[in-house]
């Protein structure tokens, strides 16, 4: 599985994430508003983290960060052994994204589009052409590999995107989202790979805000809720130190006693939620 | 600041063990894929190829069938003037002279006839005009069957009536007439010879090339005319010579419309055709890629954001090269096969124009091509970015305008006018009049331009506050609805539609209320002016919800600022008079748009109207509803942006300057130098209290004092200051030292209230 050109297991330490007291705030006109606050998360290897939340708990904000894409407020990220602040570059060079918003190009072949992120990945040219062939089998793309991809199949196209986020052999797969609108093949087929990814000993992070398929998919579990990361362990853990069995419900308690906390404080906040 | 920091090069984080392929290698084939995938788009092959395959036949079919439209299908008529000096029954002859060709072989079916010789040959032709001209005419319609139609030269319609000299002279200058044939006489003939020695003059205007062949033609007939009677007359007396009449050519300078229309349309036109064929590739390649969810994969990769760019910019201007490279083919092969280059251009056609207008029309596309990534950078969808292109596109249409008028030249000033100068450059290449010196500024500032857009579209492509807006921080709405949000699109919506109304309706005013109404006029300047930067601003926020004491700035201030704005007014009229009249006086290149006549209609609507009236329409309403919209509105939406006050600063001041210079009726640069110092002290004022009434102030102060001069100046004289304002004289010494001193209160107090944010 080790391409040429790789040296993933040689710099990683014991958490291919590192992420420690991460914080974002936004200035907005009518104050500031922390999207993420005080975060820390660390995944090792061969680890499914699930990082679980409604929509704007600050999920997207923190992947944002630890790719680089976003300088945090304060904090601190580090993967693959790198620091993110300061080796942004070689941060993105071993991390891959997945996200269900993310497209093809519909002129390109897969082909031509895999040798794309190959290059833009740095990818040398001869293992390029090997992962092609290989990831062409795993994701049995074989028989579309020189067809334009306007005219393929949603799961055709799934299938061609999460080739490609594996071109440059991550060590840290990160997937926002990558269920979402997406029917029961498709989400299999998500399940799948990222099964796959634990067994080809990589660190991923899932987001998502369906928790039921979480629950069947990682290791280990956040949940995350205005920004804050306020559950954190394997579900044993969670169970035991929440006293619920399903992760639906530990979301639902967390939920109401924050929002009870936060209406003693803040009375128009509380409504929000409420809404 | 790590944003940045993902911006550096691979090599300054060191990938040591990394096998590192050199930059351009990789930038070739990241614009490998770029290009690919604009290649393999059939819209774009559709305006490359397809367009300008169908575009110009059919251009010149209908130019054609236009322009050719009187008589004969082939080829317009010139029209020939004569002076009345030449006697019409040879007028007659002259032009029902067969060519050579024919004269030889009549000349031979007459030897062997052995009659007509012996006759006059004038009295002969003139017997059997009517035959000839048959002959002629049926000359006519070979000539016009020829493969080369469009290099024969024009027909001649030759005017009945005779005209004196002078006469020809005008209608050849005016254009009425293409080509006027005088008489000048030659020395008094011997009284027993029956011919007159005289020349015939041939006129036509200067830099008109079809005149110059109708003038060529219409030679080619006096010629044969004159050889015909010379033969008879050798035949008849040995000493006949004198009798020859000389043929002359003269060139008159042009008063009329002197070059083709066409000839400024034509590279118009190629330069609107390589904008057409860079635009789709463009925005397929930016906002396409965040319609399509590629841009964020993109941005999650490890590679310089510029270096991304520089492929797409490759992508796109190799696009528009092939589209202009194939239009202007396309455009020479018709001009060429339907024989118009020698009709518009007096040169006609060479490889050399193909090559400079092509190394023109290069630079131009790599000019065109990092405007248009700079503006679909920031646009989020394919739509958004065509909305934006709009705009984009009349603008450029103004300098196509600007140099379809006849006459107007490149000279140094218009030479650094992006597009302006391509068009005129490319007018004057097509007439063969191009200096060489403007064309190589021309080159090289437009190469200046393209790096400036591609360092503006660099820096915009795939940033980091347009990819990652997210909708739930950034409109907290409180539960009355409004919002402190002041976007910089709205703001710049809101100013793209005052600017062209502003033009609209001050042009309008003039016919709604008579020029003669002087108090009428300035009532609705102020009306329409206030509609316009507080109005329309109004609907916009309205429609937004947002609240207007944070769109208007309209905050209380510290009372400090009272007198010091008022004693910054007092101050500030000074500079900005002596910057208007040192600026008017270096500004001559100016001239050409300056309109005398809007002058005088400014000036005499100053004098007229009761100073009341003009403190009110001219002073008071326009510092309320400029300070509203420009320090309030704009500079307000820019401080929102979060970027320090500098650039807000001065891109309002900016702003407001040039929207001066363009709604001044006599579109005066000199305007500019003043108005922007004004606006860069409103603008500080603004920052500094925190509060847009100060400012008001002192635009109404400076504003009320620049008008009122003329009232002032006996009481300033009385003073000792020799105010000399219609001589747009320089002011005293000591009147510029007490608004020194002034201004230096003033600018002390506004200090001191200034408010912390």
């Amino acid at each position: 599985m080790s391409a040429a050109g790789f040296e993933q297991s040689a710099d990683s330490p014991l958490a291919a994430v590192d992420v420690r007291h991460l914080v974002r705030k936004f200035a907005t006109q009518s104050g500031e508003v922390v999207a993420v606050n005080d975060v820390s998360i660390q995944v090792k290897a061969g680890e499914v983290f699930g990082l679980l939340g409604a929509n704007g708990a600050g999920k997207t904000t923190t992947l944002r960060m630890m790719l680089g894409l976003l300088p945090p407020t304060s904090g601190t990220v580090t993967m693959a052994g790198y620091d993110v602040a300061r080796f942004p570059l070689e941060v993105k060079r071993r991390v891959s994204l997945v996200s269900a918003s993310s497209g093809l190009y519909q002129w390109l072949t897969p082909r031509e589009m895999m040798l794309y992120f190959a290059e833009l990945y740095d990818v040398p040219e001869d293992a390029a052409l090997a992962r092609v062939e290989m990831l062409a089998d795993v994701f049995d793309l074989r028989k579309f590999m020189d067809r334009r991809c306007a005219g393929m199949s949603t799961g055709q196209q799934q299938r061609v995107n999460l080739a490609r986020s594996l071109m440059h052999d991550p060590p840290v797969v990160l997937m926002d989202e990558p269920t979402r609108g997406l029917d029961i093949v498709g989400s299999k087929r998500i399940f799948d790979y990222t099964a796959h990814l634990r067994e080809l000993g990589k660190a991923v992070i899932f987001c998502t805000h369906r928790l039921d398929e979480a629950q069947r998919l990682c290791t280990r579990f956040g949940l995350m809720f205005r920004g804050r990361l306020h559950l954190e362990g394997t579900l044993e853990h969670l169970q035991q130190s929440t006293g619920r069995e399903m992760l639906t419900d530990m979301f639902l308690d967390l939920m109401q006693k924050t929002v009870e906390a936060d209406a003693v404080a803040k009375n128009d906040v509380g409504q929000e939620v409420a809404r | 600041m790590t944003s940045q920091n993902s911006e550096s090069s691979p090599s300054a984080v060191g990938t040591s063990s990394r096998q590192v392929t050199p930059r351009w290698q990789r930038l070739v084939r990241l614009a490998r894929k770029e290009v690919r995938e604009s290649m393999r788009d059939r819209r774009t092959l559709a305006t490359l190829v397809l367009m300008p395959l169908i575009v110009y036949p059919l251009l010149g079919l209908v130019v054609q069938r236009f322009a050719v439209s009187r008589v004969d299908p082939n080829a317009p008529e010139a029209v020939v003037v004569l002076d009345s000096a030449i006697h019409p029954d040879e007028a007659a002859v002259l032009f029902s002279v067969p060519d050579r060709r024919r004269t030889e072989s009549a000349q031979q079916a007459g030897e062997s006839n052995g009659s007509a010789e012996s006759k006059d040959a004038e009295a002969k032709a003139d017997a059997d005009g009517k035959d000839s001209s048959a002959e002629a005419s049926l000359q006519k319609l070979t000539e016009g069957l020829t493969p080369l139609a469009g290099n024969a030269p024009p027909k001649l319609h030759v005017e009945g009536l005779q005209f004196t000299r002078e006469e020809v002279e005008a209608l050849v200058q005016a254009g009425h007439a293409d080509v006027g044939i005088l008489q000048i006489p030659g020395e008094a003939p011997a009284e027993n010879r029956p011919g007159r020695a005289r020349t015939f003059r041939v006129i036509c205007r200067e830099g008109d090339p079809f005149s110059a062949r109708a003038a060529e033609e219409v030679e080619a007939w006096i010629t044969r005319y004159r050889d015909r009677v010379v033969r008879a007359l050798l035949r008849r007396t040995p000493f006949g010579a004198e009798t020859m009449p000389h043929i002359e050519t003269m060139k008159m300078a042009s008063r009329g419309p002197k070059e083709s229309p066409l000839s400024a349309f034509i590279p118009l036109m190629l330069v609107l055709m390589t904008m057409t064929g860079a635009v789709y590739p463009a925005i397929d390649l930016t906002a396409g890629e965040r319609e399509r969810g590629t841009l964020e994969m993109l941005m999650a990769a490890p590679v310089a954001r510029h270096d991304l760019l520089i492929g797409k910019f490759a992508a796109v201007f190799l696009v528009a090269v092939l589209t202009a490279l194939i239009n202007l083919t396309a455009m020479m092969l018709t001009l060429y096969s339907t024989g118009f280059d020698r009709v518009l251009l007096s040169d006609g056609l060479s490889i050399v124009t193909f090559f400079q207008v092509m190394l023109l029309l290069v630079v131009f596309a790599s000019f065109f091509s990092a405007v248009l990534l700079s503006i679909t950078s920031f646009a989020r969808s394919f739509r958004e970015a065509q909305a934006w292109l709009i705009p984009l596109m009349l603008v450029s249409l103004a300098p196509g305008i600007l140099s379809l008028m006849p006459g107007v030249r490149l000279n140094l000033a218009l030479a650094v006018v992006p597009l302006v100068n391509i068009v005129l450059v490319g007018k004057e290449l097509f007439q063969g009049i191009a200096s060489p010196l403007l064309f190589a500024l021309t080159l090289l500032v437009t190469c200046g331009y393209t790096m400036a857009a591609l360092r503006i579209a660099a820096s915009i492509f795939g940033n980091d506050a347009l990819l990652f807006t997210s909708g739930s921080l950034t409109s907290r709405r409180g539960e009355t609805g409004t919002t402190d949000e002041l976007p910089v699109s709205l703001a710049a919506k809101c100013g793209v539609l005052i600017l062209p109304l502003l033009v609209v309706l001050s042009g309008l005013r003039h016919r709604i209320v008579s020029q003669e109404n002087t108090a009428g006029q300035l009532i609705l300047s102020a009306g329409i002016l206030a509609g316009l930067f507080a109005g329309l601003p109004l609907l916009f926020l309205k429609r937004q919800r947002v609240r207007m004491t944070t769109a208007w700035a309209l905050k209380p201030f510290s009372f400090l600022a009272v007198p010091g704005a008022i004693l910054l007014g007092l101050s500030s009229w000074t500079i900005v008079y002596e910057l208007l009249i040192v600026s008017q006086r270096a500004s001559t290149w100016t001239e050409f748009l300056n309109n005398p006549a809007m002058k005088q209609i400014i000036e005499r609507l100053m004098k007229e109207a009761p100073l009341a009236l003009q403190l009110l329409t001219l002073a008071l309403v326009p510092a309320i509803v400029e300070e509203l919209f420009f320090r309030g509105f704009l500079m307000g939406s820019l401080l929102q942006r979060g970027k320090g006050r500098m650039v807000p600063l001065l891109v309002t001041t900016f702003v407001f300057a040039a929207a001066h210079v363009v709604t001044d009726p006599a579109l005066s640069m000199a305007r500019f130098p003043g108005t922007f110092l004004l606006g860069l002290i409103l603008g500080v004022i603004r920052l500094q209290t925190g509060s847009i009434f100060p400012g008001m102030l002192m635009h109404f102060v400076n504003n009320a004092i620049l008008l009122s001069l003329t009232s002032l100046q006996p009481l300033l004289l009385k003073a000792g200051i020799n105010l000399n304002v219609e001589g747009e004289s320089h002011l005293p010494p000591t009147l510029l030292v007490g608004a020194a001193v002034s201004a230096a209160v003033g600018i002390f107090l506004i200090q001191k209230s200034r408010r912390p944010v």
